[in-house]
């Protein structure tokens, strides 16, 4: 599971939860696959993120670096910046380790890079 | 490529339909898709022969034809003579059946020609006369069988340019794809299919790449965006979109283990470079954990209910993933193209998110006979939170009302 994905889910679908966002990470594996840089898709995606969680979610890997905790307005022309996003988004991997519902605590496994989210029937 | 839209087929005579085939490819712009043609394949030989050239090159093509059967013939006695110390005895009690009619002794046969063929052949490539076939493919009621249109046009070509005619080794194919009373025909780029590139594992009912990549660009991805394929299967959509639209990001999940580990298997055998724009999860489509308005376009393929799921779980399911589907995209901007067979499901569940799906577009498609719908679904305006959570409480008492009775 890649970050951009992370950013993306929540645990909202459980019985009582209202939120559920964001989702902790418990991370036991992490791979780094380097890939080319695409800054335009980085450009594009950006605005479609919650920053914030990102960051956090980054930081809780030990992957944040030197990524500024906030977003700066003229990020667009920054290249270092655009790049330093681009390895968190889509480089980085939770292979095997674990998301945390951050109200329930509802634990769900990943396993090879798989997230299981599927709910029992008496969660929903 | 050219499409003839409707050809008046009488289907009582076959000479006037022939005919009227013939006509038809006699006035098409033959030497401007050749050009192209011999671009792309990089053919040097002769485009157009005379009838001199014909008559001499099929005089060799027969004599190397000759000689490459007899090679053939004769290497593949000699590899019975030798038996194989490797190969077990199984395998070789199972090919005592009569010669000739075992699939794979004729295959090895075709093989072992086609390299003598080649060793044989001594010609140089600008020297070779063009060697041509055409094919048909057939779809409805007609007075001729597929093999007559081939054969037809086939000789109104030969006439016009003179080529040799050879449906094993071939240069140039021409395909005729009849439907009803429409044609269209042009020439192949490729010497095969490409529908199943890029997958290596095969699950029941893995969709034709071909399929997938005409699905998503119905979506017309732009740059950026964040497509989802909530019943991916083996992972076509997803591999094929991260292909062909290397600016997306794709996430997708199905709620069967297996098809999960099936998709996992075929992006490890992609470039580096493509799986990082994927991500697979293990997830039910009627409850994806996904964000409200968090994704662009949706592309799926749905259970048909025939080899997978079935029509009685259809009715409720598609209301469902309707419903989820409309939670998860984005108002206004976002779209669904999705394909199914099943099209009783799809509009009752049409009908039961009215207002929050707008379908713009219905195209039928025929995937090995079966007549499917791709459907392609803008979602409106209205905001999902306040309406999903009223009918889903609707869905599930209609489902328990079903599994009652």
């Amino acid at each position: 599971m890649k970050l951009l994905t992370h950013n993306m889910l929540t645990s909202k679908c459980l019985k009582g939860v209202n939120v559920g966002y964001p989702l902790g990470i418990v991370a036991k594996d992490i791979k780094v696959l380097e890939t080319e840089f695409n800054s335009e898709f980085v450009l594009r995606i950006i605005p479609k993120l919650d920053w914030d969680t990102l960051w956090n979610a980054a930081d809780s890997i030990g992957h944040s670096g030197d990524l500024p905790r906030t977003l700066c307005d003229d990020y667009e022309n920054d290249v270092e910046f655009l790049k330093k996003a681009h390895h968190v988004l889509l480089e980085v991997e939770v292979i095997n380790g674990e998301l945390v519902c951050p109200e329930s605590g509802r634990k769900f496994a990943i396993n090879k890079g798989i997230p299981n989210m599927l709910l029992n029937e008496d969660e929903l | 490529m050219k499409i003839a839209p409707s050809l008046h087929l009488s289907c009582l005579s076959i000479d006037n339909d022939m005919n009227i085939l013939k006509r038809e490819v006699e006035h098409a712009d033959i030497r401007k898709a050749l050009a192209f043609w011999c671009e792309m394949n990089k053919f040097q030989g002769i485009i157009y022969p005379t009838e001199n050239d014909y008559k001499a090159a099929k005089g060799d093509e027969v004599q190397i034809k000759k000689l490459a059967k007899i090679l053939a013939e004769a290497r593949i006695r000699n590899k019975k003579c030798q038996p194989d110390g490797i190969c077990d005895e199984n395998y070789g009690k199972e090919s005592h059946s009569s010669p000739g009619d075992n699939k794979d002794e004729r295959t090895c046969y075709n093989a072992a020609e086609f390299e003598a063929y080649h060793e044989i052949d001594s010609r140089k490539p600008e020297d070779k006369v063009l060697k041509f076939r055409v094919t048909c493919i057939r779809n409805g009621t007609h007075c001729f069988g597929s093999q007559d249109a081939a054969y037809h046009v086939g000789g109104r070509l030969q006439d016009m340019f003179h080529w040799i005619v050879d449906l094993n080794f071939y240069d140039l194919e021409i395909m005729l794809n009849i439907r009803e009373d429409s044609m269209y025909y042009g020439m192949t780029l490729t010497k095969e299919s490409k529908h199943h590139r890029n997958i290596n594992f095969f699950g029941p009912t893995t969709l034709r790449a071909t399929i997938c990549y005409n699905m998503l660009r119905l979506g017309r991805p732009k740059v950026g965006d964040i497509i989802i394929d909530p019943l991916c299967g083996g992972g076509s959509i997803p591999i094929e979109g991260s292909l062909a639209f290397k600016n997306s990001y794709f996430i997708c999940g199905d709620i069967h283990e297996k098809a999960v580990n099936r998709t996992q298997c075929n992006l490890d055998h992609l470039e580096c470079g493509t799986q990082s724009y994927v991500d697979v999860l293990h997830w039910d489509a009627t409850n994806l954990v996904l964000r409200d308005s968090s994704v662009d376009i949706i592309v799926t393929d749905l259970p048909f209910g025939k080899r997978s799921g079935s029509v009685f779980d259809n009715r409720t399911l598609y209301k469902q993933v309707l419903l989820e589907l409309a939670r998860v995209v984005r108002c206004k901007t976002g779209q669904a193209i999705l394909l199914t067979h099943d099209k009783r499901s799809m509009t009752a569940a049409l009908m039961f998110t009215a207002g929050l799906w707008k379908l713009t577009k219905k195209l039928k498609i025929n995937i090995g006979g079966l007549e499917a719908g791709v459907y392609v679904l803008w979602r409106l305006k209205e905001s999902a939170a306040g309406l999903s959570a009223a009918p889903k409480k609707e869905i599930s008492q209609a489902h328990k009302r079903q599994c009652s009775s």
